[in-house]
Order: structure tokens, then sequence, then C-alpha cells
């Protein structure tokens, strides 16, 4: 768990999806680009982290999980104050269901698979607002 | 053993370039590839059996959700993008292209249609299968020779 305050200098990530594969996958992306890693497997564990005083740069929110789905994980985190970025990232690729998705409170969705370029494009926009 | 080693990986890069040639596999199975690189040499021999494993499952639910009556078509949904979340991230390509069609059906509520979306995903499945087997015991020998 990533406490505010933290002395790590690298971005912090919270991979959030139900799928192990694409948790895999996108936990190793992300740590051969220099950022520092969490992983869970639904939306409630994300809140709970958040609850607990961890925090991060960004959340890479999956849209259907089980428990509790990545809009209601994303309103809850945004009714609490989370003011990190959360990134959408879903197979659902209709224009109306990433709306959807992104009425929710997010920063920006994307359709997976999650490439080096999107993340590349992140870690960008996220040092220039920092 | 340096040479073996080459061989190994040319032999790998062989079977990887002729499934891209044939569609089966995309540019993302190359970035699957690539990660391997950094601090998880295990990653590809490792992610490939999840991925099989992950897909028989949900194609076995798919199933199941097809046979019932009447079919639930929320749940049929639901699984299909599941299932294209999983096999795009991996870089299958048509594996992924025929869940959309399963989808299309599912949405149209054509059970006709569904089954025989579904029969072309486990078609391209099972085509992709032993190629992905044949990768991973290489894979497996490449380790064994770093080792």
């Amino acid at each position: 768990m990533r406490g505010k305050g933290s002395s790590s200098s690298k971005i912090s990530t919270l991979i959030v999806d139900d799928d192990p594969i694409i948790r895999r996958i996108h936990k190793v992306l992300l740590t051969k680009v220099g950022l520092e890693t969490q992983v869970v497997e639904n939306g409630k564990k994300a809140v709970d982290l958040y609850h607990s005083g961890a925090s991060f740069d960004l959340i890479l929110m999956d849209l259907e999980m089980a428990i509790m789905d990545g809009p209601k994980a994303t309103k809850e985190l945004r009714a609490m104050g989370v003011q990190s970025m959360i990134v959408g990232v879903t197979a659902r690729d209709l224009e109306v269901e990433k709306q959807m998705f992104m009425a929710s409170g997010l920063n920006d969705c994307y359709v997976k698979p999650l490439t080096t370029d999107t993340v590349t494009a992140l870690v960008k926009k996220l040092k220039k607002d920092n | 053993m340096a040479a073996n080693r080459q061989a190994l990986n040319e032999q790998l890069q062989k079977i990887v370039d002729s499934l891209k040639e044939q569609g089966m596999l995309d540019k993302q199975f190359g970035l699957v590839h690539s990660l391997k690189e950094s601090n998880s040499p295990f990653f590809l021999a490792e992610i490939i059996p999840m991925f099989c494993q992950n897909v028989q499952t949900i194609l076995r639910d798919l199933t199941q959700t097809l046979d019932k009556e009447p079919v639930n078509y929320y749940d049929l949904e639901e699984y299909c993008i599941k299932l294209k979340g999983c096999t795009s991230s991996i870089g299958a390509r048509r594996m992924a292209l025929a869940c959309v069609t399963l989808r299309q059906a599912s949405e149209n509520k054509n059970k006709d249609g569904c089954i025989l979306a579904l029969n072309g995903i486990k078609h391209e499945y099972y085509n992709l299968q032993s190629s992905l087997d044949s990768i991973v015991q290489l894979e497996r020998r490449i380790l064994c020779h770093n080792a």
C-alpha cells in the first residue's frame, strides 16, 4: 500500500481488473515503463485501498467486475474527493458505452488492448499535470 | 550454447511471424512477447498457459449459457466481452474479431447466429492453441539455456 507522502518519485498506478491475464499484462507493461504498480481484482478493493489511506497517481479501471464495477467504483472514488487520474480500460468499443463509463467521472477511456503508446501518453500527461 | 539459444529464438520468431501473416496474431502479441525482457523472463511461458486456461473457462461458460432455455443474452454478452478483452490483450486477433461477431448475434438475440459465432471462436482457438503450445515449449527451452 502506497500511502500519501511517499518518498518515491515514481508514478504510482493501481490496476483494477477482474481478469488475471489483463492484470498480469498491464502490471508488467507499466513496470517496464518505470511505474510503480499495484493490482486489485474489483472496484471495491480499489475503494477500500483509498479508504485505508492509499493513493495512486493513476488508476486503470476495468468496466465490468464482480462485487463492484468500474463506473460504481469511479463514482465512489470521486465522491470521496479522489483526484487521481482514473482511466477506463474496457473491451466495450461502442461510443455510447465509453461515454457512459466516462460519465462516472473518468479522465479518459480506452478500448483494450492497452498499448505502450497509450501508457506513454498517460505518463506524459501525468508529468505535465504535476 | 549461445548458438542453440539463438536457433531456438529464431524458431520461435518464425512461428510468431507465420501466425501474424495468417492474421491469427497481431502486433499486440509482439508487445506481450517483449515484456519478458525486463525483469520478467518467465512472463511469456506463464502468460500463455494462463490465457489458454482462461479461454477454455470462458468458452465453457458461453457454451453452457447458450445451451440453456431461454438463453440469457445479457450473460452471453458479458462473457463475450470478457473473452474479447482477454484475446485482444494478448494479440489473438482472429479470436477477438470472432468475439465481435458473437456480440452482434447476441445483441440481435439470434440464437442460431450465436451458435455459429461461438463455433467460429472455438475454431479460431483450436487453430491457435497448438502454435501457442509450441511457443511455450520453445520458450521453456530458451529459459533453460539462459539459466
